[in-house]
């Protein structure tokens, strides 16, 4: 199993140790790294404690972890639930040391939920204060509008249960309303709170308005007192409940909301035809989403393009200007994950290989960390969604690129094939009308240069068929091959003027190399040609072949006036020919950038040197076979 | 001496023509691979030269229809470079091959070997137990073979190799041929690379004799030969 690495982020200060050691694992490791906070949203963050936080987001992310913002009051059971649905293998988080021994502490409780992975307890001295927050929130709670409401229904509940008094139903009734009146409470009112005060509220009314003795809040009949206690406890539970529901209901509602938003967001970006339309439908569903002003450049080769940007109706002010420096900062630094300056921030908009575009928003008001989610959401989906097209567009072009090299394998196919036969004619009738006629100088001079331009011709000819087969494919039919038989045939089909110079053969016996014989041949050929093409009638020219540990090397040696050191560089180049060959014999400079293509396909490489005293050595290397005589 | 020509392109069917011509062969010329199986049959040729790419049939099925009827020798000719080509014809039953674009003097060098291999197979006498080619002689009886009357040693494999191209001299002999008949085996990379060595073996211990040089030909990718003297 491979490892995957969780930290849970939060809002205190000795977060970022934790974040660290959580990164320096999961970079040791090679993992995965996901970061996690569960939001309460029952909680409103401090304004420190929320700066404090995004610091700590931003953190993970820029040590590459791909942060997730979970919506939840018990963060135990949602971070298990991520960690499960990811194969997390290790927990990093921090705990309050004295909290360590507590049973429900969420050290503990993901003990139990996840019990597959390692936890790592990273002690914590500055984790977010319970009681102070409790008290934070608690200011909050109180809402006139929710009190009066309260208060009403209570006072409505009385009024009823007084005409039950009255009309001399039993006390039973009175006691149901009021259950039912702290139920009500507890689903119109925000808090479990006011629903808890109804319960008591309920219970001092019930004893003061119609218990012996009346008007009072004395109990002469113990039995009441059971009655009391039952009717309280059952008011507090079903007020708890409700209470309980309603936020589970609005929690799922948040939830659902928010994927519906990836959800359109994502049908959307399916009909973006290209990048730009891409860019376009993300920078239009946040500016909705956010109503504040979005505006992107693209990115080309890690350079910031040109500002899109929507102005808004009556707002016709410029887009601030610091947002430019801040999206070259971001070009310059491939791994910061954003830039915030003082009325924007900055989103880079990256892919699995470079960074498409940079997003701006405009941060009048803080974001709060729901948008800065749905914000980066949608980036990190934008930018799926740009990998895919990207991809689409690159499948797209190789596919073209191989039809077209396939076109081209085709023609040049083709095209040799059909030379030859022509080739034919005109090389066989020119050695006849030579052979015929031996008197004649005029006659055998044209008839030699026909022999000749034809032969030149078929071996382009040849070239462009084996390099066609080469550059196709990148595909040899190796098999075992004698060494000695491949540069015999290779002389045998050298330059007709090869007698003009002395070419001598010396081979090791029995040197067996895996070759595609046709192919080396045609290599041997070119560089035989070349040297008896470039070297003054007479030289000398000796093809070499001989075992060098495990392979065969092969050498063409000549006596020739040599190649100059910087002529050497370009040699293999194609379409180069040699400067000499600028006197008027034409070359393609095709052959020797083929050799080069031909043992670069077995594996190996062609290179040049000098000779001594003068002239050039050509040397390649093949793969060598063993042979053990079975038969002697 | 009558050649068939069978061969579309009118400009190479010329050059063949006025080769064979200056050489004294009588000739016919067929366009077409059906022409060609008509006159091989109505003209009885003693060599068949013919072009693998006709415009109507395959030049393989050429020769398969003509090997039904007679044993004159197939000389193929191909545009095609790619050796599956030459060697599904040769196991088809050519006997030599010709490679476009090739030289008149070689076209007239493989008529001429031909020629002295069909005088050899009309006057064999199978029983007769000796092989004799230019300087090299075969005693099949006593399983010698004497260079320029001198005993050369060859091993099994050799002699057995040695025989098998002097009972088809003249005949281009395939690679798969040659494993088929000596190490009666699926040919795989080991044997392809003891046929190359022993065969290189043979040819030296031949070419000791400048009188031999050459008898042994390799054609890379596709066989060996040994030339009929």
């Amino acid at each position: 199993m491979t490892a995957h690495i969780l930290v849970c982020l939060s809002s205190s200060p000795s977060n970022a140790r934790i974040i660290r050691s959580a990164a320096r694992t999961a970079a040791l490791l090679h993992s995965p790294f996901t970061g996690v906070y569960v939001r309460d949203p029952q909680r409103k963050l401090k304004a420190d404690d929320e700066k404090r936080l995004q610091e700590n987001i931003a953190l993970a992310t820029e040590l590459g972890a791909q942060v997730e913002i979970l919506e939840g009051s018990d963060p135990a059971y949602r971070i298990a639930d991520l960690a499960r649905s990811r194969s997390v293998s290790e927990i990093f988080l921090g705990s309050p040391p004295s909290s360590l021994n507590a049973q429900n502490s969420l050290a503990n409780r993901l003990l139990e939920y996840v019990p597959d992975a390692e936890i790592h307890i990273i002690p914590d001295s500055g984790i977010e204060n319970r009681s102070q927050l409790q008290i934070a929130g608690q200011k909050k709670r109180f809402s006139p509008r929710d009190l009066l409401a309260a208060i009403l229904i209570e006072a409505g509940a009385t009024l009823i249960c007084w005409l039950i008094f009255l009309s001399q139903y039993e006390n039973a009734n009175i006691i149901t309303v009021y259950i039912l009146a702290s139920l009500i409470v507890s689903v119109v009112t925000a808090d479990r709170i006011y629903g808890a005060l109804c319960a008591f509220a309920s219970f001092l009314l019930f004893n003061f308005l119609f218990t012996e003795p009346r008007f009072t809040l004395l109990v002469y009949d113990t039995r009441y007192l059971v009655t009391y206690f039952v009717m309280f406890m059952a008011s507090l539970i079903a007020g708890t409940l409700a209470s309980r529901l309603k936020e589970n209901a609005r929690q799922a509602s948040a939830n659902a909301a928010r994927t519906r938003i990836l959800l359109e967001f994502n049908e959307d970006l399916q009909e973006a035809s290209d990048e730009e339309d891409c860019l376009e439908i993300t920078a239009r569903q946040l500016r909705e989403l956010l109503q504040r002003r979005i505006a992107f450049r693209r990115c080309e080769n890690g350079k910031p393009g040109e500002l899109h940007c929507w102005q808004e109706g009556e707002r016709n002010e410029p887009y601030p200007a610091e947002e430019k420096e801040l999206s070259e900062s971001l070009c310059a630094d491939p791994l910061l994950p954003g830039a915030s300056g003082e009325k924007v921030l900055v989103l880079p908009i990256r892919g699995s290989k470079h960074l498409y575009a940079l997003l701006s928003v405009e941060r009048e008001g803080e974001l709060d960390s729901y948008e800065d989610h749905i914000l980066r959401s949608l980036c990190a989906e934008c930018s799926l969604m740009l990998d895919n097209l990207t991809n689409a567009r690159e499948r797209e072009n190789a596919l073209i690129l191989a039809e077209n090299e396939k076109f081209r394998a085709d023609l040049l196919r083709s095209l040799s094939h059909d030379f030859r036969t022509p080739l034919t004619a005109i090389s066989g009738n020119a050695e006849s009308l030579l052979r015929s006629a031996p008197e004649e100088e005029e006659v055998r001079r044209i008839a030699g240069d026909i022999l000749d331009d034809s032969g030149w011709l078929n071996e382009m000819a040849e070239n462009l068929l084996a390099m066609s087969r080469i550059e196709s494919t990148q595909e040899i039919h190796t098999s075992v091959e004698l060494a000695e038989d491949l540069i015999r045939e290779a002389l045998e089909h050298a330059d007709r003027h090869k007698q003009d110079h002395q070419i001598t053969l010396q081979c090791e016996e029995d040197l067996l190399v895996e070759a595609d014989a046709r192919l080396i041949i045609q290599v041997l050929i070119n560089l035989l040609n070349n040297a008896i093409k470039y070297t003054p009638a007479g030289s000398e020219i000796r093809v070499e072949a001989f075992r060098e540990e495990d392979k065969v090397r092969f050498r063409v040696i000549d006596n020739g006036e040599g190649i100059s050191d910087e002529r050497k560089i370009h040699l293999f180049e194609r379409f180069r020919t040699d400067g000499r060959a600028a006197d008027g014999s034409r070359s393609l400079g095709l052959g020797l950038s083929l050799c080069a293509s031909i043992i670069q396909a077995h594996g190996e490489t062609i290179e040049v040197k000098d000779n001594e005293p003068h002239g050039t050595i050509v040397t390649f290397c093949l793969k060598g076979v063993d042979y053990e005589y079975p038969d002697r | 001496m009558n050649i068939l020509i069978v061969e579309d392109d009118r400009s190479v069917a010329n050059l063949i023509a006025a080769t064979l011509r200056s050489s004294d062969y009588h000739y016919q010329i067929a366009q077409n691979g059906k022409e060609a199986i008509l006159q091989a049959a109505s003209h009885a040729p003693d060599i068949i030269l013919l072009d693998l790419g006709l415009p109507d049939i395959d030049g393989v099925e050429v020769i398969e229809s003509v090997r039904g009827f007679s044993q004159a020798p197939i000389i193929v000719i191909s545009a095609r470079s790619e050796d599956s080509d030459k060697i599904t014809a040769l196991d088809a039953g050519a006997d030599d091959y010709l490679t476009k674009p090739f030289s008149v003097e070689e076209l007239l060098a493989r008529l001429r070997s031909t020629a002295r291999r069909l005088q050899y197979v009309s006057s064999d006498e199978p029983a007769s137990p000796l092989f004799v080619n230019g300087v090299l002689q075969i005693d099949r009886d006593a399983q010698e073979v004497t260079l320029n009357g001198e005993i050369i040693h060859l091993t099994p494999v050799e002699y057995r190799l040695l025989t098998l191209l002097a009972q088809h001299a003249g005949k281009v002999l395939t690679h798969s041929y040659l494993m088929k008949e000596i190490w009666h085996c699926v040919p795989d990379e080991s044997v392809k690379a003891n046929l190359r060595v022993n065969m290189a073996s043979l040819r030296r211990k031949i070419e000791k004799s400048p009188d031999a040089r050459g008898m042994i030909q390799t054609h890379v990718g596709i066989g060996y030969r040994l030339l009929k003297y």
